[in-house]
């Protein structure tokens, strides 16, 4: 089945950084790869909480258990990023999560 | 359709049949008058955020009525949640209009009337809230601007509205029929009116029992046979008709105001929500101006944002952007503007449930927000003003620019840093002037001061809210005061 990943949006109110291309990269990622990129939606294999700041409202209003990398203004899962290189930290992120999940022993 | 796109929305006003007067003469396209255009733009962004995946968490709410997604202008507040994506989404509206963009007004009016209807049929077993919802349905269901109408023209301040020389001075019913009720007065500054499709009517003032014909809220198409519409100025508003788009300052946005005129207008008892119970009046009244005084620790905010990097544009403009008291006036302003959006969180955040089940705000909180909104703004203007220079406002036109002979000198005596066109620096600075002393200053200034209660308005509030008599009470506690 074709894995799918969600970039849940912040309403974008007051961004720190640049959402738009941040976002870009990762479907970039995904079209590359295979990986299907859906918009908002709770629904998928992997959640990108996607923030303009350090509020986190994309994660900080939902309710999920999905697996998921939280970007809230220049980091990533708390851990600080430049923003420049947020993109590409925010890819590898999803590749690790993808190759570990490759590697786990079928149950 | 839950959502209407922002072409339907504007075909959607090209089928109405509103009665306008601009500068003495009935406006045959009030969507393509140039004067009026940008306003409706602004609307029309409320529709197109709303479509935006990277703006739907703010622009849109899940509605409690139909489990649909519906645009949050339609949607009642749920939960604190939904008061504080409120306030960060007329934030990022005022971001991407640097204008008005009107629709708070019918949100905040359908919040109010939510409510205070169901409390009221509590009471006295009145028939109005069932009445609201279905109407609240349709819109949702169509999303539909609707212009929340609260102001009158009020007459003599000294008299309350059944004592008014002219009784048509307030908003009132003039005949109670078997199928409805006929009004008949005005709403004056009303926002966003000319791009609206509904309009809910509310009283203006607490009333007593000798002003039970003014205590009166409905809901009607903006069209409705006997309304009409006289069109506010605004500064610089003719710059419009000019054809340029530097002059302006904000060529795209803007906002507007109205004068409602109802003569004799016909309302079903279905969109009558309150006809005579004047001891509900006050409740709807400080509800909706609660909530009011909420929208505009966000609104307000946006547009600051675009007045500060406006200012700061100016300053590198300049160049001098590296001086450190224009540093410290940026950051003057910064600071007064997110003590506004500080209010803005704040009072949302503090809500709670009324009986309906609609959240309100607290309204001390959104008070003191409002009260701060009317200082502000004119503070960070000043600023803005002051880092911009007096070129803001003796600078050729923009005729002059594109001159063949004497746009030359233009270009050359108005240049600053030598890598910025001139051309950029006299856009930065119009819409300095169009924020600060143009079109847009009255969204951004003078109703800061004025738009949901002038600043005593708010005074009176906080003294009712401002619990006085426990502040007297802790400071015996400490000084040892036993009586």
């Amino acid at each position: 089945m074709r894995k799918r990943i969600s970039i849940k949006f912040c309403g974008g109110c007051n961004p720190r950084i640049d959402r738009g291309s941040v976002a870009e990269e990762i479907k970039r990622y995904g079209l590359e790869n295979g990986i299907e990129i859906l918009y908002n939606s709770l629904d998928a294999d992997l959640i990108i909480f996607l923030s303009g700041c350090s509020a986190n409202c994309a994660g900080h209003y939902c309710k999920s258990d999905k697996p998921c990398v939280v970007i809230a203004a220049n980091s990533i899962d708390a851990i600080a990023v430049r923003e420049d290189d947020l993109g590409t930290q925010a890819v590898k992120k999803v590749r690790d999560y993808f190759e570990r999940l490759e590697k786990r022993p079928p149950r | 359709m839950a959502l209407k796109t922002p072409q339907q929305y504007e075909e959607s006003l090209r089928k109405l049949n509103l009665k306008v007067y601009l500068q003495g003469e009935l406006v045959k396209n009030p969507v393509d008058h140039p004067i009026i255009r940008p306003s409706m733009n602004s609307v029309k962004a409320t529709y197109e955020l709303a479509q935006d995946p990277q703006y739907e968490d703010l622009m849109t709410a899940t509605s409690h009525l139909t489990g649909k997604k519906v645009n949050r202008f339609c949607h009642l507040h749920q939960n604190t949640e939904d008061l504080v994506k409120k306030v960060k989404m007329q934030r990022l509206l005022g971001q991407k209009t640097a204008a008005c963009f009107q629709r708070c007004v019918g949100m905040d009016a359908i919040n109010a009337v939510d409510s205070t209807t169901f409390e009221m049929d509590q009471k006295l077993g009145t028939p109005y809230h069932e009445r609201f919802v279905k109407f609240l349905r349709q819109m949702q269901e169509e999303d539909w601007t609707v212009d929340g109408a609260m102001t009158d023209p009020k007459g003599d301040r000294g008299l309350s509205p059944s004592k008014q020389a002219d009784p048509d001075l307030f908003v009132h019913v003039v005949e109670k029929r078997k199928d409805g009720i006929v009004v008949c007065g005005a709403k004056a500054h009303q926002t966003g009116a000319i791009n609206s499709h509904w309009i809910l009517i509310m009283p203006t003032i607490s009333m007593t029992k000798e002003d039970a014909d003014y205590a009166v809220s409905f809901a009607a198409p903006a069209d409705a046979e006997g309304i009409f519409y006289i069109y506010g100025r605004q500064s610089c508003d003719t710059r419009k008709l000019e054809g340029g788009d530097i002059d302006v300052g904000n060529k795209n946005y803007g906002g507007h105001e109205a004068l409602m005129v109802f003569d004799n207008v016909f309302i079903p008892w279905e969109n009558v929500f309150m006809c005579g119970e004047y001891e509900f009046s006050g409740m709807l009244v400080e509800r909706f101006a609660g909530y009011h005084r909420q929208s505009y620790g966000g609104c307000k905010v946006g547009v600051g944002d675009v007045l500060i990097g406006a200012a700061a544009l100016a300053a590198d403009y300049n160049g001098a952007n590296k001086a450190s008291h224009l540093k410290d006036k940026l950051i003057e302003m910064v600071h007064l503007n997110e003590t506004l959006y500080a209010c803005g969180i704040a009072c949302s955040a503090e809500g709670h449930k009324t009986a309906s089940g609609t959240y309100l705000i607290d309204l001390l909180l959104a008070n003191v927000c409002k009260q701060n909104v009317t200082r502000f703004p004119y503070e960070i203007a000043r600023l803005a003003e002051d880092i911009a220079g007096g070129l803001m406002v003796t600078m050729p036109s923009e005729k002059d620019l594109r001159h063949p002979t004497i746009g030359k000198v233009v270009e050359k005596y108005f240049k600053g840093v030598a890598s910025v066109p001139t051309e950029d620096r006299m856009r930065i600075l119009r819409l300095i002037e169009n924020l600060t002393l143009g079109t847009a200053a009255v969204g951004y200034r003078t109703e800061s001061m004025h738009g949901a209660g002038s600043p005593q308005a708010q005074r009176i509030m906080i003294s009712r809210q401002g619990n006085l008599e426990q502040k007297k009470q802790l400071a015996k506690a400490i000084a040892g005061i036993k009586k």
